[in-house]
């Protein structure tokens, strides 16, 4: 017994290192005066310094935040709403409009991104933020609707029609019975929705107007400029950011069942 | 509570259909104000789709619905102002005793002191009084119905649903809740109407039952009533046990096949019925009583009773004698039966 869990124990702390070995790495370099990785590491805040001083990648992180933002919202809200009617209403072609939902998350991004772009050309929405973000909401409102739903196929229907009999219009039965029940996945769905269009590189990429890129999008360019440690200074951010937002997601999602 | 207008209930011709299946066919109903109406009937019987039609979840197809004195068929049921008690007592998870109790003051826009007043009124009269703070996952299953019944009480509705109330609970708490409720009914006097699968339950709280069958309404009227002189076999055999004789229809008198005559005090019909209770073993030889010879089959002991099986012509026979009595006879044995003309209860169909 004791030797498979030491085994086991092994095994997670492998795969906890495969996971985080590079990310830690990147984080360690960031620190580092040499720009060339040499060891031992010079603790040195520079590239914190030089990124500070670089306009290209703060205006993208910028870009890309508020684009998140702005993407989160919309899908939020929207992805919300969706899952509420479903769960509420009976009408025709329900089941294929759920169905139909799943297969955008497992398109590859190039063919979603392929498409939109010569769907937004032939409609006539140019490149740039507006249609960044209608990309970038499209892409994340199935999540946001899964997650919500999951969380609806435990409410009790009763529960709405005894507010009903307590005289409450629909829109206090939403506010005080429902929304506070599904609350916790609302909130998880929109931090999804925030990570799928922050992190989001092809779409952004095809679908951003030159001057105005995401941060995926410049730090790809940068890239293949000539890599600089700010780069990883900026990624050491993103990722205790988005590392964070992931924790709540996870401590939410365990909330999940108020009781 | 107090100061709630009693108000009655009144059904004309109301039928409900869902998709081809007519699930409530034609139902006319008068509750009086503050009384308490039991609808019994088995599953399906349309009557939780009666109890829904009053509470307005679901609009008749045809038919009129009072509810005091004013037509409310259209009205949803956010605005017709019952109070209704659901068989899961559907307590809001995320709220306290006290909130729950109080959502329906909340919603129709009432102040936080004159509801945490009511409120306290309210778990007073269901007796958890400084259960107000608690969350509705630490209450017993007999709390959480007394916390539904005041919620649904505390707004003064015209009228009182209750679906299946007491089914969740078991037998001695099911008891003590029966009681309860018939005290809070009588203490608040709303008009009270309650849908139940369970005959002894009906006949313990109502004043008036209605028996529903395939969404029609078979019979109805006070339970007593309901009881001593069911009209027809199904009403005869939902409420209580019953032996049902069936023969040539005359005047006041059946002829059985084998020529027995039972005499009863109705018109020519096709069928009598004779509670187990109402049937004694060798009746005095007086010609006032009823008289079938049978054959006992089985004595089944069960305390304070014991039930007799007998065949008649090939019909059983239930027999319900005092638990305590010797039986002189055994299996096989012919026995004489009797009962009273008065207990020979005419039935239509």
């Amino acid at each position: 017994m004791s030797v498979l869990n030491a085994l086991g124990r092994g095994w997670l702390l492998l795969t906890l290192l495969f996971l985080y070995l590079p990310i830690g790495v990147m984080a360690a370099m960031s620190f580092n005066a040499s720009p060339f990785y040499r060891l031992p590491i010079e603790p040195s805040g520079q590239w914190y310094t030089a990124l500070a001083r670089n306009d290209a990648l703060l205006a993208a992180a910028w870009n890309s935040v508020w684009i998140a933002l702005v993407t989160t919202l919309l899908a939020t809200a929207l992805g919300t709403a969706a899952a509420l009617g479903l769960f509420r209403f009976a009408f025709r072609g329900k089941r294929i409009f759920q169905v139909l939902l799943f297969p955008p998350i497992a398109i590859p991004w190039l063919i979603t991104g392929t498409a939109m772009l010569v769907f937004f050309f032939f409609i006539g929405i140019e490149r740039g933020s507006p249609a960044v973000i209608l990309g970038h909401v499209a892409l994340a409102i199935p999540y946001v609707v899964i997650v919500v739903s999951a969380r609806l196929a435990g409410f009790d229907p009763t529960l709405e029609e005894a507010a009903r009999s307590l005289g409450a219009s629909a829109w206090q039965i939403t506010r005080h019975i429902t929304l506070p029940f599904i609350a916790p996945a609302v909130i998880a769905g929109a931090l999804f929705a925030f990570a799928v269009s922050f992190d989001q590189f092809v779409i952004s990429y095809f679908l951003a107007e030159p001057g105005e890129v995401t941060l995926p999008v410049e730090i790809y360019s940068a890239i293949r400029k000539g890599f600089t440690p700010e780069i990883n200074a900026i990624s050491t951010i993103v990722i205790g950011v988005s590392m964070a937002l992931m924790l709540i997601v996870a401590r939410l999602a365990r909330f999940g069942d108020l009781r | 509570m107090g100061g709630a207008d009693r108000a009655g209930v009144r059904l004309a011709g109301v039928t409900k259909r869902f998709g081809g299946v007519t699930a409530v066919d034609a139902v006319s109903l008068s509750f009086d104000a503050g009384g308490f109406f039991g609808l019994l009937g088995p599953s399906g019987s349309g009557k939780t789709t009666l109890l829904r039609l009053i509470a307005g979840f679901e609009f008749p197809d045809a038919g009129a619905l009072e509810i005091g004195g004013v037509p409310v068929a259209r009205l949803p049921v956010e605005k017709r102002q019952i109070g209704m008690v659901f068989q899961n007592y559907a307590l809001f998870p995320n709220m306290s005793v006290a909130e729950n109790i109080g959502f329906g003051l909340r919603v129709a826009g009432l102040g936080a002191a004159a509801r945490a007043k009511k409120v306290a009124e309210a778990l007073a009269l269901v007796r958890l009084d400084g259960f107000g703070p608690r969350r509705p996952h630490q209450l017993s299953g007999g709390q959480r119905q007394r916390v539904a019944l005041a919620r649904a009480i505390v707004t003064d509705p015209k009228v009182l649903l209750l679906d299946e109330p007491l089914s969740a609970l078991d037998k001695s708490l099911r008891e003590e809740m029966q009681v309860e409720l018939r005290r809070i009914q009588r203490e608040i006097g709303i008009t009270t109407v309650f849908v139940t699968h369970d005959q002894e339950e009906a006949l313990t709280l109502s004043d008036r039952i209605g028996i529903l069958r395939d969404g029609r309404l078979v019979e109805e009227g006070p339970p007593e009533t309901l009881y001593a002189r069911p009209g027809t076999r199904f009403a005869a055999e939902f409420l209580g046990a019953a032996n049902i004789f069936t023969g040539a229809p005359g005047a006041g008198a059946l002829t059985l096949d084998d020529g027995t005559v039972l005499r009863h005090s109705g018109g020519a019909v096709p069928m009598v019925a004779v509670r187990p209770e109402h049937i004694v073993l060798d009746p005095p030889a007086h010609a006032g009583w009823n008289r079938v010879e049978a054959r006992l089959t089985g004595r089944v002991f069960s305390g304070a009773t014991a039930a007799l099986r007998l065949a008649h012509a090939g019909q059983e026979i239930r027999v319900s004698v005092p638990g305590a009595a010797r039986l002189a006879h055994a299996p096989g044995d012919m026995l004489v039966l009797g009962f009273l003309p008065e207990h020979t209860v005419p039935l239509s169909a």
